[in-house]
């Protein structure tokens, strides 16, 4: 009788642990292009927040291009200007122009200082930190009186920008403006050690730019 | 033993008295107020105390600006004033103080005193040398004279004037050529010597004599017409007769320049040759009486400026050790009861500070010392007695910087190599001045904003504060057989303040980010 038994809830063991579960089948929210989930609901953009996503992501293509930044320390402004030309860029401040080149992954770094060149290899690797305005998503700004401005909850992902060389730093206010299809400018202000700087961020000649290296290609 | 005690005690209220007291048989200072500080190296101390000469009791507010210029090369005298080019001229110190900051960028005045007793225009009583040129050697009253070496060293007396002389210099400041002149205003009496006509004497100065004319940057001239010193570059050279040009100068001889060792980018000087222990002086001022001697108090003064009257008085100083000083007295201030100082108390009043040489200057309403602050301001440390600072026409000043060398001559005609300019200049992330050796170099001077600095290799440190620089470099030789290079082309850098320097190297990691695929 005990061997039946033991034999019995064997046999029922074995039964129970080949039994599988059910999945449990659960609701999937597929939003379209023009809506955004919220809270498991699919909310319609605004035509705003359609427009801004379209400028961000046509933004966040370009290769050519001009950016200008110009910074206000102290009452005194300093002008930086980048110019883009795909795999050649350029960066130039009152005393030099620094170019960098990525041909097939070789990169190097040419700075012309009083017509002087200096050569020397850089790195490729790319640290995403320092794409600024190209990993932006509009879900940060609102507009307000006409430009898009970013939300207060949103001001670390800007900061993060500047974190690592101004570990003190913090974000006071930032807006931006934009054409039909790529944002125009951006003017933020930045607090360092009790300092406000005022860094404005200007981008132009999209797809206009044609940038010769120093001694030719 | 209360005896014991009492002497005891009276030993250590002596000894411990709040106001130390300089015991001198004749002479005390007992002083209520005393502050010492230091600025750049040199010592500003201000006394109010109570001073006692010979029984006589006077309350004095005395201010010391001293430093030991013989043992540190980068703090130096030098002399200034206001005086205008083609004439003479007052001002008050601290106008002077910006004109010396302006007329040389290697030194930093710290601080001074007025100088020199002078007329109404301006013009000193006594030689005057800025810079070895001698502007004026004197009305003749054979006062002293105070000079000042490049070694540190002071020299004090009567220089020795031998005469005019002409001095050729070129572009760099060295000199060409260095010959007597026979006389102002006058013609050559032989075919080897030189004379100089000015503007002062417009007489026809008549041909078939050489006539080198100099375009005149400064002239002075005595309020009598009588001593003079001029400064300028060549404009042309004729046989012609002519008569002296307005601002300018006509070198005179037989052949004098036919060989064209004088072109247009020399400038010469024409002064009186000063001599004697004053021989290659590069400041000097005239004083008046001598209050210290080795030592030794002035007892009897035979002229002076009211040597017994109570007046404000400046005095300069010399120690055993070499440190040089200025001291003012204030007075005339009746509400107070500041009166001033006899000459004999001043002289007491240098000894208390250690002078073995002291000399009195122009005091009264001229009286002034300033001195810079924390803020770059000068300030006056004294009450001037005129409620102003007086318009003077000189004063001497401690200054922060080093001397400018003197080059070796040059000589003609000049055959030596001139070095290639370097190349290659810029600026690497360090901060340093880079570039190419020059093949015979000596050396290189460094030129920013206008003060040289001297490398001995192709690179040089940039340690400016944030500003915009404008830097020159030239090659130099060894004077001998290789010359100087001409500068390159001014290169404009910007020193950015830290942050910035931060922003720039931030955007470029952008850069590079956005270039890489």
């Amino acid at each position: 009788m005990k061997k039946l038994s033991v034999l019995i809830l064997l046999i029922i063991m074995i039964f129970l642990s080949s039994c599988k579960k059910e999945p449990v089948i659960e609701d999937v929210i597929s939003c379209t292009d023009i809506q955004i989930e919220v809270d498991g609901e699919c909310i319609d953009l605004t035509g705003q927040q359609i427009q801004l996503r379209n400028v961000l992501e046509n933004t966040q293509e370009i290769t050519n291009y001009e950016l200008l930044v110009t910074i206000t320390e102290n009452e005194i402004e300093y002008e930086i200007m980048m110019m883009f030309d795909d795999n050649k860029s350029a960066i130039q401040t009152l005393n030099q122009i620094d170019y960098y080149t990525d041909y097939s992954g070789v990169c190097e770094h040419l700075v012309v200082m009083n017509e002087v060149i200096i050569i020397s290899s850089a790195d490729c690797n790319i640290d995403d930190t320092y794409l600024f305005f190209k990993n932006f998503d509009y879900t940060w700004f609102s507009v307000i009186d006409g430009r898009y401005s970013l939300n207060q909850e949103n001001y670390t992902d800007i900061e993060e920008f500047f974190l690592e060389t101004f570990p003190s730093s913090s974000l006071e206010s930032f807006t931006m403006s934009a054409t039909e299809a790529f944002i125009a400018d951006m003017i933020l202000e930045l607090s360092i050690d009790d300092e406000i700087y005022i860094i404005e961020l200007v981008i132009s000649s999209i797809d206009q730019v044609d940038l010769v290296l120093p001694g030719g290609e | 033993m209360m005896k014991k005690i009492l002497s005891i005690l009276l030993f250590f209220l002596v000894v411990n008295s709040p106001n130390f007291t300089h015991v001198e048989s004749l002479f005390r200072v007992n002083y209520s107020e005393r502050t010492t500080e230091y600025i750049d190296g040199v010592r500003h101390t201000k006394m109010v105390a109570m001073i006692n000469y010979d029984g006589t009791e006077t309350n004095q507010t005395i201010n010391y600006l001293g430093t030991n210029i013989s043992t540190h090369s980068d703090l130096n005298i030098v002399v200034g004033d206001n005086y205008m080019n083609y004439g003479w001229g007052r001002g008050d110190l601290n106008t002077i103080i910006n004109n010396v900051n302006g007329r040389y960028p290697n030194y930093g005045v710290i601080g001074g005193v007025n100088g020199d007793f002078y007329s109404a225009t301006g013009y000193p009583v006594e030689a005057y040398v800025r810079n070895f040129e001698v502007l004026s050697p004197g009305l003749g009253y054979e006062r002293t004279v105070i000079g000042f070496l490049d070694n540190g060293e002071t020299v004090f007396g009567r220089p020795e004037f031998t005469g005019y002389e002409l001095l050729v210099f070129n572009s760099d400041g060295a000199l060409k050529l260095n010959v007597p002149i026979e006389g102002i205003n006058m013609l050559p009496t032989s075919d080897e010597l030189i004379t100089v006509y000015f503007e002062n004497i417009q007489e026809l100065i008549i041909g078939d004599l050489n006539k080198v004319i100099i375009n005149a940057s400064d002239i002075k001239i005595d309020d009598w017409g009588m001593i003079f010193f001029g400064k300028g570059e060549l404009n042309y050279q004729t046989n012609d007769e002519l008569l002296p040009p307005l601002q300018g100068m006509v070198i005179v001889g037989k052949d004098f320049n036919e060989d064209e060792l004088i072109t247009e980018t020399d400038y010469v000087v024409v002064q009186q040759h000063i001599g004697g222990e004053f021989e290659g002086v590069r400041f000097a001022i005239g004083a008046w009486e001598e209050l210290v001697k080795d030592g030794v108090a002035t007892e009897y003064y035979s002229e002076g400026a009211g040597p017994s009257y109570r007046h404000p008085r400046t005095a300069i100083g010399i120690k055993e050790d070499g440190t040089v000083f200025f001291v003012t007295i204030d007075g005339r201030d009746y509400i107070n009861n500041f009166l001033g100082v006899t000459a004999y108390e001043l002289a007491e009043i240098m000894l208390y500070f250690d002078a073995v040489q002291a000399y009195n200057l122009d005091g009264g309403g001229s009286t002034t010392m300033s001195l810079i602050n924390d803020e770059s301001e000068y300030i006056y440390l004294n009450n001037p007695s005129d409620g102003a600072p007086r318009a003077v026409a000189n004063g001497l000043f401690f200054v922060k910087g080093e001397h400018l060398p003197v080059l070796d001559k040059v000589p003609f005609p000049d055959l030596r190599e001139i070095l290639e300019i370097p190349t290659n200049v810029y600026i690497d992330i360090e901060g340093n001045l880079n570039f190419d050796g020059v093949l015979n170099s000596d050396s290189y001077l460094i030129n920013i904003d206008g003060v040289d600095y001297d490398s001995s290799s192709n690179q040089y440190p940039l340690d400016d504060l944030p500003g915009t620089y404008s830097i020159m470099i030239k090659t130099r030789g060894d004077q001998l057989d290789y010359k100087d290079s001409i500068y390159t082309e001014v290169i404009i850098y910007t020193v950015y303040t830290e942050n910035m320097q931060k922003f720039i190297n931030l955007f470029k990691e952008y850069t590079k980010s956005e270039t890489s695929d």
